[in-house]
């Protein structure tokens, strides 16, 4: 496996939770690690220990709930999903990131961009 | 700074590590079966589960740490951005306006400091179960002599001591002992100790002691011809023994028979009561118990209650145990009934009533100083009323606004409060030093936690009654209320007036109520001063010497020598006479014997009389100034050999001898079937013997020279103006010069003892004096906060009616007048309070009626006088209002 896999800037991982959760579907924290490996095509090195004190300080803000629950093969697992305030959050969040995003590329592709 | 004091779902929430625990589980195991099912081997799953899950204990324990500092940060956040602006804002007030502060803070630290020192003292003595293991079980028994007329509390014989011992099954276990002097020699000076001696090795085992060294007796140790062992105490192995660790196997001369040392007590120990308390030496009698002396009162006992039995169902065993053996020994326990009190109670039964005075007087003191506290508060916060608007319109809701007061309150509470309880020591320590000698356990009393505890109860209640009662009223305070007219609602400010009244009237009638029981009981205490004793305390020095073992054995040689050191010690500068007794008056000692009056019939069993009986040798009636009414004294010529006289007192010549002479008729002192004859040759004035409130009872002197005693309480006369105790150097080598074996203890003024005698009313005169000042203080401070308020709150009115032509006299009247009226309502609150308290206390005073009209009538006219003069203050200074000054400033 050739490494290209790049590690997680600091705040991203509530980022991609909060957009694991943003389907409405309530997600255990493995298929919440599964959805961000799915959809970053394994782009992205996320060390899946680093999920939890995530999701437990997101909990706190009350930008998520949680609630025990069972899984699809019957075992019992924590649910999360987003509050109001966590969609807010996700949507303000996804702006600017794409506002952040476009800025650095900007300045990483424009090099002179000066025009 | 949240409106919201409901603690927040998100902060109690704890994550518990077993929640954790079976999230990370149920992500790695599910991560293995994904791995299995796409071909992994088992071992090769988990190892690519837990490398992708990384670092799971690191994981763990950040989390924790995170929650730990989540949770204090939110804590801190609540409690800097609430309590802290509060305490800021509560200091910066209570800085603006110091005045109402320190009185408010003083009188808290009063009431709280008086409630704490006085409850340590009751704490100590009355609550405070004795200090043994098992307490509750503990019993003292006693021989209530009351159906023949005689002591509730007498002590009993050692054969019936036995008895009770092994046949009654209420108690699991009964330590018998008696407490006598013996003369230590061998060690330094001769000196007397106070001895211990119990019987049948069975007080340690009641009292479950665990000796510091060594053992106890055994019961086979206990018999006639025994070996001659002795148990010392833990001090007196540290001084006299100089702590040497080999003291076990070493002897002590005891009355002249060398004791081997067995054992020593644990330290600090004390026995349940009496002489024997701290007894430096326990010793065994080494008598038979089926010997002499049934229903004699030598011996004490105290028994150990076996598991689940009530004092009563052992009362009702006793007395079946009694009604036994009157059928064997029909005579001997004629009106003699065995009683058990319960140790806790039976130990301060004398106390109780005055220390239940004292905590009453102590709760009206802390209610005083509530209401005072109370009162300021509300003032103080009708004037900040504008303030508190204004603070409202910015914003502050009408909750924020109660929690600031409450704050400010309990910022005060809380420095009143360490205020008092430092002072609370230091009460203590002073009750500790004012307290009469011998009032029982005062060495238990001590500050301790538990009084601690009461004090913060007390302090926690301070906080209610004061910081409750403004604040509630400030949070009625409406904005529009408090604007209009530059912050002042003449009918909030009526309405704060009228209740601060109410509570000026209550304080007042509190006050008049402790005033008069101060009075009452101070009028008492001056009563008992002035008793007639009977004799001379003045210019009077007395010490004992004992004269024991067999070199004093031969009575004849005894009263020659007694009557030796008598004369010798008359013969020493600055004394006039020097005689003796067995026993001083006033010293709680005992000692009645059965009389019979020649040529009369015999009384039946049981309906004998005693008197109070005294060995007199030399000069003794004239040293005291014992006033003989009729006859002559014991004389210098009453020896051995002449026939025996005795000089009896008039009480006893009054009930006896109605209308006859009493000199020159015989009485038995002895038993009726073998008399021994006593010839009346004088009657004396009545002495209190006892106690100063007892009634006078019969009494009678014989001659020490023809009944020579071993122990002789010395009396010296000296010459007026010197004092007695310089002529101690000189007593001590006059008697160590006719016998170096003889130790002088006991020296004191006779003086001492009668002020001893008087000690218990004395202190709770003092206590009480001291509680009734601190409540007319309290009154007055309260009284004149109101006044002066009311004329501030005034001083419009005022000032128009000084510039309407008032005179000053009238606008001075017109306050003093208007302050009074609490006062009067309050006075006629407290007399009725005082009349019904009046009945508590009919047992504590002597000589004065428990409703007295000099001590009432002298309250109320102290009150009405400080109050007038509370009153006129204020009063002046509304008469001087310059009234163009007061308009302009409105």
């Amino acid at each position: 496996m050739t490494e290209t896999n790049l590690a997680l800037l600091k705040g991203t991982v509530d980022l991609l939770v909060l957009a694991a959760l943003d389907a409405g579907e309530p997600l255990h924290g493995y298929a919440i690690a599964q959805w961000i490996g799915r959809v970053t095509g394994g782009a992205l090195l996320l060390e899946e220990g680093t999920l939890y004190p995530a999701l437990h300080r997101m909990r706190r803000q009350g930008l998520i709930s949680a609630e025990w629950g069972v899984s699809e093969n019957n075992r019992r697992a924590r649910f999360y999903r987003l509050t109001a305030a966590g969609r807010e959050r996700r949507s303000q969040g996804a702006s600017d990131w794409a506002r952040y995003a476009s800025a650095v590329s900007a300045a990483l592709q424009g090099g002179g961009a000066g025009e | 700074m949240s409106e919201d004091f409901r603690p927040d779902p998100r902060l109690t929430e704890e994550e518990s590590p077993e929640d954790l625990d079976a999230e990370i589980r149920f992500h790695l195991e599910e991560r293995v079966r994904e791995l299995q099912e796409a071909g992994w081997s088992e071992p090769a799953a988990r190892r690519e589960a837990l490398r992708r899950f990384g670092d799971v204990h690191g994981t763990r324990a950040a989390m924790a740490r995170e929650d730990r500092m989540w949770r204090w940060k939110m804590g801190w956040t609540r409690w800097t951005g609430g309590l802290g602006a509060d305490l800021k804002v509560a200091a910066r007030q209570w800085r603006k306006r110091p005045g109402a502060g320190m009185i408010a803070l003083l009188t808290l630290a009063l009431g709280i400091g008086a409630t704490t020192s006085i409850f340590s003292l009751v704490d100590g003595i009355l609550l405070r179960p004795p200090p043994y293991p098992a307490p509750d079980r503990l019993a003292v028994i006693w021989s209530d002599w009351t159906e023949r007329g005689g002591p509730e509390r007498e002590w009993f014989g050692y054969p019936e001591l036995h008895d009770l011992r092994t046949q009654v099954a209420a108690f699991e276990e009964v330590g018998i002992w008696t407490d006598p002097t013996v003369t230590l020699t061998g060690r330094g000076d001769a000196r007397q100790l106070v001895a211990m001696v119990a019987t049948e090795g069975t007080l340690s085992r009641v009292l479950r002691l665990t000796p510091a060294q060594g053992r106890f007796f055994t019961p086979e140790e206990d018999v006639p011809d025994g070996p001659p062992t002795v148990v010392v105490s833990w001090e007196f192995w540290q001084t006299t023994l100089g702590g040497d660790p080999e003291i076990l196997g070493q002897s002590l001369i005891l009355n002249g028979e060398p004791q081997e040392i067995i054992g020593v007590l644990p330290r600090g120990f004390l026995a349940p009561f009496g002489p024997s308390r701290r007894a430096e030496v326990w010793m065994t009698p080494g008598i038979a118990p089926n010997g002499n002396g049934r229903g004699n009162a030598s011996w004490r006992a105290v028994g150990r209650m076996t598991p689940g039995t009530t004092i009563e169902q052992a009362n009702e065993e006793l007395r079946g145990f009694i009604a036994g053996l009157r059928e064997i020994y029909p005579e001997a326990y004629v009106g003699k009934t065995p009683v058990a009190w319960e140790m806790r109670d039976d130990v301060v039964r004398g106390a109780r009533k005055a220390l239940d005075l004292l905590f009453g007087a102590v709760l009206v003191v802390l209610l005083l100083a509530s209401v005072n506290v109370a009162n300021l508060l509300l003032a103080r916060n009708t004037l900040r009323q504008s303030e508190l608007a204004v603070r409202a319109a910015l914003g502050a809701g009408r909750r924020r606004i109660v929690r600031q007061l409450f704050v400010e309150t309990g910022l005060l509470v809380l420095s009143g409060g360490l205020a008092g309880v430092a002072l609370g020591w230091l009460g203590t320590r002073i009750l500790v030093a004012l307290a009469p000698a011998g009032t029982p356990r005062i060495e238990s009393v001590a500050l301790d936690g538990r009084v601690l505890g009461f004090a913060v109860v007390v302090t926690l209640l301070t906080t209610l009654l004061t910081g409750l009662l403004p604040a509630s009223r400030a949070g009625r305070r409406d904005l529009r209320d408090a604007l209009v007219g530059s912050g002042r609602d003449p009918g909030a400010d009526r309405r704060g007036i009228r209740l601060r009244g109410v509570l000026v009237a209550g304080q007042v009638g509190l006050a008049v109520t402790l005033i008069a029981m101060a009075g009452l009981i101070g009028r008492s205490f001056s009563a008992l001063r002035a008793v007639d004793l009977g004799f001379d305390p003045s210019d009077v020095l007395t010490f004992q010497l004992s004269f024991p073992g067999e070199a004093y054995g031969d009575p004849e040689e005894r009263a020659a020598f007694q009557d030796r050191i008598a004369e010798r010690l008359g013969a020493l500068p600055g004394v006039r006479t020097a005689g003796g007794i067995s026993n001083l008056p006033l010293n709680n000692a005992n000692g009645d014997v059965g009389y019979t009056i020649e040529g009369r019939p015999l009384p039946e069993p049981g309906e004998g009389k005693a008197i109070w009986f005294r060995r007199v040798a030399s000069q003794y009636m004239v040293a005291m100034d014992l006033r003989l009414v009729a006859g002559r004294g014991i004389e210098p010529t009453d020896v051995r050999g002449t026939p025996p006289v005795i000089v009896i007192n008039e009480t006893m010549a009054r009930i006896d001898f109605p209308g006859e002479n009493p000199i020159g008729q015989r009485i038995n002192l002895g038993d009726p079937a073998d008399p021994l004859w006593f010839e009346i040759v004088g009657i004396a004035a009545d002495v209190r013997n006892f106690d100063i409130r007892d009634d006078w009872r019969e009494a009678g002197y014989v001659a020490n020279g023809q009944f020579p005693g071993r122990v002789i309480n010395f009396t010296l006369e000296v010459e007026e103006g010197i004092d007695p105790t310089s002529l101690v150097p000189g007593i001590r080598s006059a008697v160590s010069e006719m016998d170096a074996g003889l130790a002088v203890t006991a020296v004191r003024p006779m003086t001492e003892l009668v002020d001893s005698a008087l000690g218990p009313d004395r202190f709770l005169a003092v206590l009480l004096a001291g509680f009734a000042l601190l409540a007319l203080t309290l009154a007055v401070v309260g009284l004149y906060g109101v006044v002066s308020y009311a004329v501030t709150s005034r001083l419009r009115e005022v000032g128009v009616r000084i510039a309407l032509g008032a005179e000053a006299g009238r606008i001075r009247r017109l306050v003093v007048v208007r302050g009074m009226v609490p006062v009067a309502t309050g006075i006629a609150v407290g007399v009725l309070l005082t009349i019904g308290a009046s009945r508590l206390v009919t047992s504590v005073v002597y000589g004065v009626a428990p409703l007295d009209a000099v001590s009432l009538g002298g309250t109320v006219v102290l009150l009405v006088l400080t109050a007038a003069t509370a009153a006129a203050v204020p009063a002046i200074r509304a008469s001087r209002v310059d009234p163009i000054q007061v308009l302009r400033d409105d």
